[in-house]
């Protein structure tokens, strides 16, 4: 008996997933960012389109995570997007920002 | 050129602040960073090459990561020598270095500064402000852009967390000229001329299949 090797269809929610995926990536707004059983530390993931699991992800301070959250766009020239971001503080106006 | 990573420094700052940069083209910051290009500027970077973005996006950009290319060399792919073969269509991220553009989900924004190099060429000093800096870096439409864009991304988010219908594939989400233009041949309509029209016909496509989807409107 032969087997399909069609792809299985996807439910609205993982396709409209997968494209918040592909569109975030370009706005350096990470569609994943997870609080992880880590203490105090969150987790900024991409995805590669039609999968479910990270390929890649940073770890990040509740600080820093704060200034480059779920929803927030980051336009900066990164040396990388793999491995963990240095502990660091942000401070605007003297105070902690945001 | 070997790699250096940069530091962020610890401050950030508003747009009234005293800044300015001066690049003298060492070519330091064109080499081993990752410079996530959105769907608006793959648009430019294909206007200033004269090709499509499905080219540009087949041929320059790592459709894993968003990124451009690099060299074996960790170059940008639009080095030659120390000058940028896409200057007018740059990116915003090369736009705004040493800066970087942060954008909080309330709107609010906050510019970052990374120290450089340490054999870059480039001069920081405050003859200016930060406004006056990226305002001559032809930053503005690149912000906009940014901020439709993640206007979408921010209904698409929300369209997740509600039940709604199924609206099909997505049109094409990175490649504006596939989706502009199969729109354009459905519709027996021309495609229109310019990037700015372009981007504005993909964002109604996007925006069009999020109402599909019953994605809430913000």
């Amino acid at each position: 008996m032969s087997q399909s090797h069609e792809p299985s269809p996807i439910s609205r929610r993982e396709g409209l997933k997968r494209a918040a995926s592909v569109l975030a990536l370009g706005l350096g707004a990470p569609v994943s960012l997870a609080a992880t059983s880590e203490t105090g530390t969150l987790r900024l993931s991409f995805y590669k389109r039609g999968e479910e699991r990270p390929f890649h992800s940073m770890r990040l301070s509740e600080r820093d995570a704060r200034a480059i959250n779920s929803e927030a766009l980051a336009y900066i020239k990164f040396d990388g997007v793999d491995g963990e971001l240095t502990e660091r503080r942000l401070i605007f106006n003297g105070k902690d920002w945001p | 050129m070997t790699e250096h990573r940069m530091a962020l420094r610890p401050e950030v700052r508003a747009r009234n602040d005293a800044y300015s940069y001066v690049c003298h083209g060492c070519g330091h910051c064109c080499h081993h960073k990752a410079i996530r290009v959105s769907p608006y500027e793959v648009a430019r970077l294909g206007d200033v090459l004269g090709e499509s973005t499905t080219t540009v996006l087949a041929r320059d950009i790592d459709p894993e990561m968003s990124t451009l290319r690099t060299t074996a060399e960790g170059a940008c792919t639009y080095l030659r020598g120390t000058g940028c073969a896409v200057h007018a269509g740059r990116p915003l991220a090369c736009r705004l270095y040493p800066l970087g553009w942060i954008v909080t989900a309330d709107g609010d924004e906050a510019f970052t500064e990374f120290e450089g190099h340490p054999r870059s060429a480039g001069l920081t000093g405050a003859d200016g402000t930060v406004a006056d800096y990226v305002d001559a870096q032809g930053t503005a439409p690149y912000m906009d852009a940014a901020r439709r864009y993640e206007a979408v991304l921010h209904r698409l988010r929300l369209a997740i967390e509600v039940d709604g219908p199924d609206p099909g594939d997505s049109p094409p989400l990175a490649d504006v000229d596939a989706a502009v233009e199969g729109d354009c041949a459905r519709r027996g309509v021309a495609v229109p001329e310019g990037v700015e029209s372009r981007v504005d016909c993909h964002l109604a496509l996007l925006h069009g299949w999020l109402d599909a989807a019953g994605a809430p409107s913000v």
